[in-house]
């Protein structure tokens, strides 16, 4: 399974996605390229031994990528 | 994509606001929020406290993206009003961190000199000498609160 999003840094800060890729390295990969001010596209690609819960994958990474930037955000002010 | 922030949105078949959508990784709803009415603080607040029961993801919409686009999908298998009804929680959410900032703000003196207030009595007693309490009214073995010394039972406003 294979899904693309752009992802905003002001909302998703560098850190949090470096973070999160690292957590998530077992199952799965993330391409990354900028796409303009502050924007870039991430490709996230389930690792074929967790192919049967691609979507499960996918959406807790994003999730954890979520909480992590909401930490980063709120530790900041 | 058309732009229709939610104080404006109509029941024109987006659901008041919100969007529904089928993609590889099941139905998502998904609502704008204005962030020059929410901060991006209070929208990270409430999205926190939902990542338990949903999945979330965030991204910026509209030309200047002044909009964040919050999009939920269920963690399990839900009917669509759950969905959508999950949408409008999180925007009664987001009034309900705004409301906290906003009481915070107006309060934050008085909050400010209680705890100055709070401390500042602390300092004064920083001899180990002045912290015993006053123990010349606490009563004796003898003593039952029936005999009632200090007079507590006795009604006041009467006289």
């Amino acid at each position: 399974m294979q899904i693309t999003r752009t992802i905003d840094q002001r909302l998703y800060p560098g850190e949090a996605i470096s973070e999160a890729r690292h957590e998530y390295r077992n199952f799965c990969t993330l391409s990354i390229s900028p796409l303009g001010s502050d924007q870039v596209e991430v490709v996230i690609t389930v690792k074929p031994k967790h192919k049967a819960r691609g979507r499960e994958v996918v959406l807790e990474f994003l999730n954890y990528l979520l909480d992590r930037a909401a930490e980063i955000h709120l530790e900041a002010e | 994509m058309d732009e229709i922030p939610l104080s404006q949105a109509s029941d024109d078949g987006r659901l008041a606001g919100i969007d529904v959508e089928n993609d590889s990784l099941g139905e998502a709803a998904s609502v704008l929020v204005d962030t020059s009415v929410y901060t991006e603080s209070e929208v990270f607040k409430a999205a926190y406290w939902y990542t338990d029961r949903y999945y979330l993801f965030l991204s910026r919409d509209g030309g200047d993206r002044k909009y964040i686009r919050i999009e939920i999908r269920p963690k399990l298998p839900v009917e669509l009003d759950q969905l959508t009804n999950a949408c409008r929680e999180f925007c009664n959410a987001l009034i309900d961190y705004r409301v906290r900032r906003m009481v915070l703000a107006e309060t934050s003196n008085i909050r400010d000199t209680l705890l100055r207030k709070a401390f500042g009595e602390g300092y004064n007693h920083l001899d180990p000498a002045k912290l015993g309490s006053d123990e010349t009214r606490v009563p004796e073995g003898r003593q039952s609160f029936r005999e009632d010394a200090l007079d507590i039972g006795h009604p006041t406003g009467a006289d």
